[in-house]
């Protein structure tokens, strides 16, 4: 008989494993969503639309899919769902950053030309040569 | 029984296999903590992107303790496209301080032109006839800018009025005062209206320059400022002028 106890420890021993392997069950990623969709918003405010188009769309898309299978009833769409929410967030704070990033390279360029015409002796403004109603 | 046995057994064995760690992909994580040094070690991203940073690093870790290939290759995802982020912050960081250089450069140089080109004019105005009064810089067109009982200001005087004109456009805040004169012949009344269409004449040619006209303000004062004798030829000739005077400077 100590081999039929044996046996139910073994079977137990492999169904907590298998059991830890799972993990806890996933519940629905609302936060996650919403933090995703935070995340967008602050990107297109950002101005991602136009400077980092291929960032924004692909976290929308990603949210969208979230959202699509958050509510399912299983567990592994669950955690697909969570996973794509996560990464719907991360890519919109890199479309945030890429758009910002756009921003303040154009402001250096402007600036780095102004000082460039500043230091061959220009106005440094906007170029208005003394042509017209000069008698 | 003792098969039951080994079939649980194995079941427990695989069970295990499966979750302790997905195949390895060594190359993608390690390649990634590269990335990861590199980045760490620019002050720009330090200082612009500390917690991305960490953050990065955090999902680096669990891609290491991945239990299963899913979670890693998520994981892998996180901590690259945050690293991305980190280089994208970092980026910026540098850029902003080289913008306020360069701004403190512009600065420095407008300043800079600024000062030359008031220099150069103020030494062209000191070459034209002036003077400094407690009313301002003042500069005298004589009466050999306008023909006798004529309004209109003769050819001689283009370079006089280009270089106040210049001034004045590069003094927009410096406003200027036109105030005609002549001298005691004639009626006192045509004086008078003579030295007003004096005044209005110079004022039509630095506009005609490029000055706004609402920064010049002009007057006739006919006879009755005279700075000369009126009883000799030279004297009134003296007096027969225009007289431009520039508030606040030289006050």
């Amino acid at each position: 008989m100590s081999g039929k106890i044996r046996a139910y420890t073994i079977s137990l021993l492999g169904g907590v494993a298998l059991a830890g392997c799972a993990g806890s069950p996933v519940p629905p990623p609302t936060d996650q969503v919403s933090n995703a969709s935070a995340a967008i918003e602050r990107a297109q405010q950002a101005g991602a639309h136009e400077f980092a188009a291929l960032e924004i769309t692909r976290a929308q898309r990603k949210l969208d899919q979230a959202k699509a299978m958050a509510g399912s009833d299983d567990e592994d769409e669950r955690l697909q769902a969570r996973r794509l929410a996560e990464q719907a967030a991360v890519e919109a704070r890199l479309a945030e950053a890429t758009a910002r990033l756009a921003g303040t390279r154009n402001l250096h360029q402007e600036l780095d030309r102004t000082v460039d015409t500043l230091r061959n002796g220009g106005t440094g403004a906007e170029r208005n040569s003394g042509s017209e109603g000069t008698l | 029984m003792k098969p039951m046995i080994a079939t649980v057994l194995m079941v427990s064995v695989i069970a295990l296999a499966g979750c302790a760690s997905a195949p390895q992909d060594d190359a993608a994580l390690a390649e990634a903590r590269d990335r990861y040094q590199q980045l760490a070690n620019q002050p720009a991203v330090q200082s612009g992107a500390p917690s991305v940073l960490l953050e990065a690093e955090d999902a680096l870790q669990a891609a290491a303790e991945a239990e299963n290939a899913g979670e890693r290759e998520h994981q892998l995802y996180l901590a690259n496209q945050r690293m991305a982020i980190a280089q994208a912050i970092g980026e910026r960081t540098r850029l902003e301080s080289r913008i306020s250089q360069l701004s403190e450069e512009r600065d420095r140089l407008q300043l800079q032109r600024a000062q030359r080109q008031t220099a150069e004019l103020e030494s062209e105005l000191a070459a034209l006839e002036t003077r400094r009064t407690d009313r301002g810089l003042l500069v005298t067109l004589g009466d050999v800018f306008f023909d006798t009982a004529r309004a209109s200001v003769k050819s001689g005087a283009a370079n006089t009025l280009d270089t106040l004109a210049q001034f004045m456009r590069n003094n927009p805040d410096q406003q200027v005062v036109i105030e005609g004169h002549t001298d005691a012949r004639g009626p006192a009344q045509y004086n008078q209206q003579l030295s007003e269409q004096r005044a209005q004449s110079v004022k039509q040619s630095l506009v005609a320059r490029g000055v706004e006209s609402e920064r010049i303000m002009t007057r006739g004062y006919g006879e009755s400022r005279p700075i000369a004798s009126n009883q000799t030829p030279g004297g009134q000739q003296l007096n027969r002028r225009v007289e431009i005077v520039f508030p606040e400077m030289g006050g």
